[in-house]
C-alpha cells in the first residue's frame, strides 16, 4: 500500500520539532555490558576533550573505585562536592542537585545512573535528578550497565540468576541523544578481572565468579551489542525519513497489555516492552478493576504493576466492568491497539476447561481483527491467596457468626414443624432460608449456611436419621439441590453486592465533586469558596489540607491560604513550589520528595497553575488509586475555581479602567471643545479684519498684539490639557520607530518664532541608529523645553541640543546659555505650577512638569542641573528599543 | 465670475460658519454652509461643491461618519477641521479620505495654503513634467532633481518617495499610505524602512543649517513638503 509507506506528518512534524534549538540538556549515555569495561574511563576522556573545547564542564557525581588511571583523569576537572546526608547512623554521600544547578555548567559528569539515592534526597532515583538537570538546560554524560534496563532485568536474571533492584526505565534511554557503547570482549574483560582491574563491589566473591562466568560474559554482551545495534536503527529510520527514503516505516502497531493485580503481570509487562521496542510502537497496560472491592496488599501490588508499566514508557489505562474480556477489547477498540497480550491462564485451569470460559479464551473468540498474544507469565513469586482464603477473606467474622446462629434457629424451628409437614418439605423451608441469607450475607457465610443446611437436613430429618447416610435417590437429588441453589444463590448475590458497592463508590465520587462544585464553585466570594473546598477533603480524605495560591507576579504565595487546616514546614513549602515550577505532583507517595509528610498536588487551570492543594493524610493512611483521581479531579477544580475568579477580576479592572478612559475622553473632548472653538473665532477674526482694513500701522500693531494674546491662550489651554491627560494616567505611548534627528529638527521648526535669533544645534543625532519610542510626546517634550530655553537665555545666544545613547537609554540633553537655576529651583523646577521667583510673566508653570509626565510616560526621567560654563541643562533619559545595525546596513 | 470656487462649510458653530466664511469669501471663493452632517450630505450631493471644509466635532452623526459615507460616492477634496491636538482622530480621518487638516484653532494663510494644496491635488496637476519648491527642482521626464542648482543622486526608492511627496505639494502624506505606495499593500506596518529611507532622503535633499525645513515631520501622522509661502 502507497498510503503506508509514507512518511508519517505527526513524525516528521516531531523530528521538525527536534531540530528547533531547545533548551533542553543533551544527554550522552556511556552503555557497557557489565562492571568493568571501562565507561567512567571512556566518560572521563570524552569529558577533558569537551574541557579544551572551552565547554564548562563539571564533575557531578564519579566513583573511581579507587582505579589509579580513572583518578588520574578526574584531576583537571573541576568537582561539585557531595553532599553529605546522614540517614539512620550513617553518613551517605550524594550528589549535590542544588548546587549543580546553582552553578550552571554546559555539561555535568553523572555516574552510575541506576543508583539508587539515600533516602531524604529529591528524587528516589539518580536517574531522576538527570532529567532535572536536562530539563534546566544542562547537558549530561552519564554511565550504565546493560542489566540495570528495566526491560532487561528478566533476562538478566534468566541468564545469570541474579536479581537486579537498581533498574533504570528504559523511556529514560529513549530520551537520550547519544549512546556510548563502551565493549571489551570476554577474553579481554576476564583478563582485566585477573589483573584485579575490576572493582566488585558488594558482590560476593562467589557470586561474582559465577556473574563473570564467560558464558554470561558472552550473553550479556550481546544484549548490550543489540541494545546499541537497536539504538542505531532508530537513528537510521530518523534520518531515513528525512530523506524520504522508503523504508520499514513504523509499522502503526500498538500494543494493549491486560494485567491484573499479581506478580505475574510484572513479567507481562517486561515482555510487551520488550516486544513493542522490537515493532518499534507505542504499548499501553490496561487494568480491568473488578466490581469488588479490593484489600490495601492487592492494591500495593498493582500500583506496583502500573508504575513499571509506566517507568517502561508504556501508557496506563484503567477501566472497569464484569466481564475482562470485553472491557479489553472495548480499551483496544478505543485506543486503536492492533495486538492484545494476555497471560495464560493458571487458576483453575479445570474451572475454565468445565465451563468454557477463560478471559483468554473469550478474548480470541471475540477480537476479530485483533492479534491476541497468549503468553506464558514467568512465576517469580508464589501466589499469596488460596481458594478458601478468597472465597472467606472479605466477609466480616460477624457474618459467619450470624450465619451460624440464624442457621440454628431455622433448624430448631424445622424440628418443630418437621411433624406437620413432612421431611421433604423442610428442604424447601431450608431453600428458602438460604435464599434469604443469600440476600443479606456476604459470598463466605452464605456457603457456610448452604452447606450446613444440606448437611444438618440430611443428618437431623432423612432416613435413616441422625446419619449422613442417604436412602432414596429423591433425598440425594434434594441434597445435591440444596447444596447447587445455595453456591449459585452465593455467587450471584455476592456479585449483586459488589456492583451495588463499587456504584455506590461511583456515586460517592460524583457527589463528592458535585458538592465541591456547589459548595465552593458557586460560593459567594472566593475565600468561602476554598473554605468549603478545604473542609470537604478533610471529611472525604481523612486528611489535613492547605492550599498555597499563585500570587499576581506568578510565584507562589508564602503563605498558605487563610481557609487552610495545615501549617507547613519550610521544608514542606519548597516541595510545594517545586510541585507548583514543574507542574507535578510531589511528596509524599510520590517520586518526588516521597519522605515529606504531605502529598502537594498543582491546581492545574485550563491556562496556568493557579497554586498548589498540600495534603497531610492522617497518620497510617495512604491513598488508593480511586482516592488520588479523586483528589487529582478536586485539584482540578479548585484550579478552575481559582482561575475564573482570576478572569473575574482582571475583567473588573479593565472595566474601571475602561470606564475611567471614557469619562475622561468625553470630559477632555467637551473641554477642549468648548475653550478652542472662540479662541478659533477670535484668530479667524483678527485675520478677517486685518485683511479688511488693510496696512495701516497703528490697527496692525493692535492686531499683533491680538494675535500674540490668542497665541499665548491657545498655548495654555493645550498644556492645561497635556496637563490633564498625564494627571488622569491615561498617557499610553504609542511606540514606532523614530529618526531622533528629524525628531530634534521638527521640535525646531515648531518652536519657530518663540526662538528669536536664537542658534539650535543639533549634536550627536547623525548617528544614532533608529530608536522606538512616541514620536508626538517626545517631540513636545523637547519643543517644551526649548522654550524654556528660549524664555531664560539671551536673545542671542546658542541653545544645543545633544544626543546620545546609554546602552538602552536614549539620553536627549538642552543646554543652554542663560543664568542657570537657582537651589530652590533645582528641587522643584518639575512640579506642577512652579515658577522660579524671577519668572518673566506669561508662563502657567505647566511646561516642564509636561516634559516630566511624557518621559515617565515611557518610563523614563527627566533631570535639570547648572552647566559649569553656565546656563541650565535639561536632561531626558528615555528606556528605547534600538534598531539592530544590520538591518540599519540592510535597509541602507 | 464662473472659475470662482465653491466651498461648503459644515460646522455646527454658528460663529466659525460666519467668520470662515468672511476669510475665504476675501481670498475669492463662493461659500455654501451647513450646520449639520445631514445638511451636509445633501449640499454636496444636490450643489456640487469644489472643496469641503467639515469639522470633525459635529452632533448627531460626527465629522468621521459623514467623511465616509461621502467617500461612497464622491472625490470632493476634504478639508478636515478639529480641536483636538493628538495625532490618532487625524489618522483616522485621512485613513477615511480625508485629503488634509487644520487644527483649530487656525491661521488664516494656513488655512488658505491648505486648501489651495487639496484643490490643485484634487484637479490631477495635469502631468506636469517639471516640480519646483525653493531650492528644490524635479525634472519627471528625465528623473533629474537638482538641490540649488546642483544634481543630487537618489537610489530608486528615494526618488519614488520624493516623487509622492510633490506629487502632493503642500498637503500631509500619511505613513500608511508612503509605505504602500513605494513598497507594497504588504508593507503597511514596516515603519521602520520609511524612517531609514526619509532620513537618507533629507540628507540629499534638505539645506543643512537652514531652520524651515522642506519636508515636515507631522509626527504620529506623516509628512508634508511645504511649498515655500507665495507659490500659488
Amino acid at each position: 500500500m502507497a498510503e503506508s509507506r509514507r512518511p508519517d506528518p505527526d513524525a516528521l512534524l516531531a523530528e521538525i520539532g527536534q531540530d528547533a534549538p531547545s533548551s533542553r540538556g543533551r544527554l550522552t549515555v556511556f552503555l557497557g555490558m557489565c562492571p568493568g569495561v571501562g565507561k567512567t574511563y571512556t566518560m572521563l576522556q570524552y569529558a577533558r576533550q569537551r574541557l579544551r573545547e572551552g565547554v564548562s564542564v563539571v564533575v557531578g557525581v564519579v566513583e573511581t573505585h579507587g582505579r589509579t588511571e580513572t583518578e588520574a583523569l578526574l584531576t583537571e576537572l573541576p568537582i561539585v562536592p557531595r553532599r553529605s546526608i546522614e540517614y539512620k547512623g550513617v553518613t551517605l554521600r550524594e550528589m549535590d542537585l542544588d548546587a549543580i544547578l546553582e552553578q550552571r555548567p554546559e555539561l555535568v559528569l553523572v555516574d552510575e545512573l541506576a543508583h539508587t539515592n539515600a533516602p531524604g534526597t529529591r528524587h528516589p532515583k539518580r536517574y531522576q535528578d538527570v532529567l532535572e538537570l536536562l530539563d534546566a538546560g544542562i547537558s549530561v554524560y552519564t554511565t550504565l550497565n546493560v542489566q540495570h534496563l528495566e526491560s532487561r532485568v528478566d533476562v538478566v536474571h534468566q541468564i545469570t540468576g541474579v536479581t537486579i533492584r537498581e533498574t533504570v526505565p528504559d523511556s529514560f534511554l529513549d530520551r537520550a541523544d547519544e549512546i556510548q557503547l563502551v565493549d571489551l570482549t570476554p577474553e579481554q574483560l576476564r583478563e582485566r578481572l585477573e589483573d584485579g582491574k575490576v572493582y566488585l563491589g558488594e558482590m560476593a566473591q562467589a557470586a561474582a565468579a559465577h556473574f563473570f562466568k564467560f558464558e554470561n560474559l558472552a550473553a550479556l554482551r550481546e544484549m548490550a551489542l543489540r541494545f546499541a545495534a537497536e539504538r542505531a536503527d532508530d537513528v537510521m529510520r530518523g534520518a531515513m525519513r528525512e530523506r524520504k527514503i522508503s523504508g520499514p516505516w513504523n509499522t502503526g502497531e500498538r500494543l494493549l497489555v491486560g494485567i491484573g493485580h499479581d506478580a505475574r503481570a510484572e513479567s507481562l509487562i517486561r515482555w510487551t516492552r520488550r516486544v513493542a521496542g522490537e515493532l518499534d510502537c507505542p504499548w499501553l497496560a490496561v487494568y480491568v478493576e473488578p466490581n469488588a472491592p479490593v484489600d490495601d496488599a492487592v492494591r500495593d501490588r498493582l500500583m506496583r504493576n502500573m508504575s513499571l508499566a509506566r517507568q517502561l514508557g508504556g501508557d496506563v489505562v484503567v477501566t472497569s466492568g464484569q466481564d475482562v474480556s470485553d472491557a479489553l477489547l472495548r480499551v483496544a477498540r478505543e485506543q486503536n491497539a492492533t495486538q492484545i497480550v494476555v497471560g495464560k491462564p493458571t487458576r483453575f485451569p479445570w474451572l475454565h476447561w468445565l465451563t468454557g470460559r477463560s478471559p483468554a479464551y473469550d478474548l480470541i473468540r471475540k477480537s476479530g481483527y485483533i492479534d491476541v498474544y497468549v503468553v506464558q507469565p514467568e512465576k517469580r513469586t508464589p501466589r499469596e491467596q488460596r481458594v478458601g482464603g478468597i472465597l472467606l477473606s472479605t466477609a466480616p467474622p460477624s457474618e459467619f457468626l450470624v450465619a451460624g446462629i440464624s442457621t440454628a434457629l431455622v433448624t430448631a424451628a424445622a424440628l418443630f414443624i418437621e411433624p406437620f409437614i413432612g421431611y421433604q418439605s423442610i428442604a424447601l423451608v431450608y431453600l428458602l432460608f438460604v435464599v434469604a441469607a443469600g440476600f443479606k450475607l456476604q459470598r463466605g457465610p452464605v456457603l457456610l449456611v448452604a452447606a450446613a443446611s444440606a448437611l444438618l437436613w440430611n443428618f437431623l430429618f432423612t432416613e435413616p436419621r441422625f446419619t449422613f447416610y442417604v436412602d432414596t435417590f429423591a433425598d440425594a437429588m434434594m441434597f445435591a439441590m440444596l447444596f447447587v441453589v445455595a453456591l449459585a444463590m452465593g455467587h450471584f448475590t455476592s456479585r449483586l453486592r459488589q456492583s451495588e458497592i463499587a456504584e455506590r463508590r461511583r456515586e460517592r465520587r460524583t457527589a463528592a465533586l458535585y458538592d465541591l462544585a456547589h459548595q465552593a464553585a458557586l460560593a459567594p466570594d472566593l475565600d468561602t469558596g476554598l473554605r468549603a473546598a478545604v473542609k470537604l477533603i478533610e471529611s472525604i480524605f481523612g486528611a489535613q489540607a492547605a492550599l498555597l495560591l499563585r500570587l499576581p507576579d506568578h510565584t507562589l504565595s508564602d503563605k498558605p491560604h487563610t481557609a487552610s487546616s495545615l501549617s507547613l514546614s519550610e521544608k514542606e513549602k519548597s516541595v510545594a513550589v517545586w510541585a507548583f515550577g514543574h507542574r507535578m505532583p510531589a511528596g509524599k507517595f510520590t517520586d518526588t520528595l516521597p519522605d515529606s509528610d504531605a502529598l502537594h498536588l498543582p491546581l492545574q487551570a485550563r491556562t496556568a497553575v493557579m497554586g498548589v492543594l498540600s495534603l497531610r493524610p492522617s497518620s497510617g493512611k495512604s491513598f488508593d488509586m480511586t482516592e488520588r483521581e479523586l483528589l487529582e479531579a478536586f485539584a482540578a477544580l479548585i484550579g478552575t475555581i481559582l482561575e475564573k475568579d482570576h478572569f473575574i477580576e482582571a475583567f473588573k479592572r479593565a472595566e474601571i479602567i475602561e470606564t475611567s478612559e471614557r469619562l475622561h475622553r468625553a470630559l477632555f473632548d467637551s473641554v477642549s471643545h468648548e475653550l478652542k472653538t472662540p479662541l478659533a473665532a477670535v484668530q479667524a477674526g483678527v485675520d478677517a479684519l486685518a485683511r479688511q482694513i488693510g496696512a495701516e500701522e497703528k490697527t496692525t500693531a493692535t492686531l499683533g498684539e491680538i494675535q500674540s494674546a490668542v497665541r499665548r491662550l491657545r498655548r495654555v489651554i493645550d498644556n492645561l490639557l497635556d496637563m490633564t491627560r498625564i494627571e488622569a494616567g491615561v498617557i499610553e505611548p504609542k511606540l514606532d520607530w523614530c529618526d531622533i534627528g528629524e525628531l530634534a529638527h521638527e521640535s525646531i521648526a515648531l518652536a519657530g518664532e518663540a526662538l528669536g535669533a536664537r542658534a539650535v544645534t543639533v549634536d550627536g543625532a547623525e548617528n544614532l541608529p533608529m530608536v522606538k519610542l512616541d514620536q508626538p510626546l517626545i517631540e513636545q517634550a523637547l519643543y517644551n523645553l526649548l522654550l524654556n530655553a528660549a524664555a531664560w537665555s539671551p536673545p542671542e545666544s546658542k541653545i544645543l541640543i545633544r544626543a546620545r545613547l546609554d546602552k538602552d537609554k536614549l539620553v536627549l540633553s538642552v543646554l543652554d546659555e542663560g543664568k542657570g537655576l537657582s537651589e530652590s529651583d533645582l528641587a522643584h523646577i518639575f512640579e506642577k505650577f512652579y515658577r522660579a521667583a524671577d519668572a518673566r510673566p506669561g508662563g502657567t508653570g505647566l511646561g516642564l512638569s509636561i516634559v516630566d509626565g511624557f518621559v515617565r510616560a515611557h518610563g523614563g526621567n527627566a533631570r535639570a542641573a547648572n552647566r559649569a560654563t553656565g546656563g541650565a541643562e535639561f536632561t531626558l533619559e528615555i528606556p528605547v528599543e534600538t534598531m539592530r545595525a544590520d538591518i540599519m546596513k540592510e535597509l541602507a | 465670475m464662473s472659475d470662482k470656487s465653491t466651498a461648503l462649510i459644515i460646522d455646527d458653530e454658528v460663529q466659525i460658519r460666519r467668520l470662515l466664511r468672511v476669510v475665504l469669501e476675501a481670498d475669492g471663493y463662493r461659500i455654501l454652509e451647513a450646520d449639520s452632517g445631514e445638511q451636509g450630505l445633501s449640499d454636496i450631493a444636490l450643489r456640487r461643491p469644489d472643496v469641503v471644509l467639515l469639522d470633525l466635532g459635529l452632533p448627531k452623526i460626527d465629522g468621521l461618519t459623514v467623511l465616509r459615507r461621502l467617500r461612497e460616492w464622491s472625490r470632493v477634496p476634504v478639508l478636515i477641521l478639529t480641536v483636538r491636538a493628538g495625532a490618532e482622530e487625524k489618522v483616522a480621518a485621512l485613513d477615511a479620505g480625508a485629503d488634509d487638516y487644520v487644527t483649530k484653532p487656525f491661521d488664516s494663510p494656513e488655512l488658505l495654503a491648505r486648501l489651495r494644496a487639496v484643490q490643485r491635488r484634487a484637479a490631477g496637476d495635469k502631468d506636469e513634467p517639471y516640480f519646483q519648491a525653493g531650492h528644490l527642482a524635479v525634472d519627471f521626464s528625465s528623473h533629474t532633481v537638482t538641490v540649488n542648482g546642483r544634481e543630487v543622486k537618489l537610489t530608486a526608492t528615494e526618488y519614488a518617495l520624493l516623487k509622492i511627496f510633490a506629487q502632493h505639494a503642500g498637503k500631509v502624506v500619511t505613513h500608511k499610505q508612503l509605505l504602500r505606495e513605494v513598497w507594497g499593500p504588504n508593507a503597511e506596518e514596516q515603519s521602520q524602512y520609511l524612517r531609514v529611507y526619509m532620513t537618507h532622503l533629507r540628507k540629499k535633499i534638505e539645506i543643512p543649517d537652514a531652520r524651515e525645513k522642506l519636508l515636515r515631520t507631522e509626527s504620529g501622522i506623516g509628512y508634508r513638503l511645504v511649498l515655500p509661502p507665495g507659490k500659488k
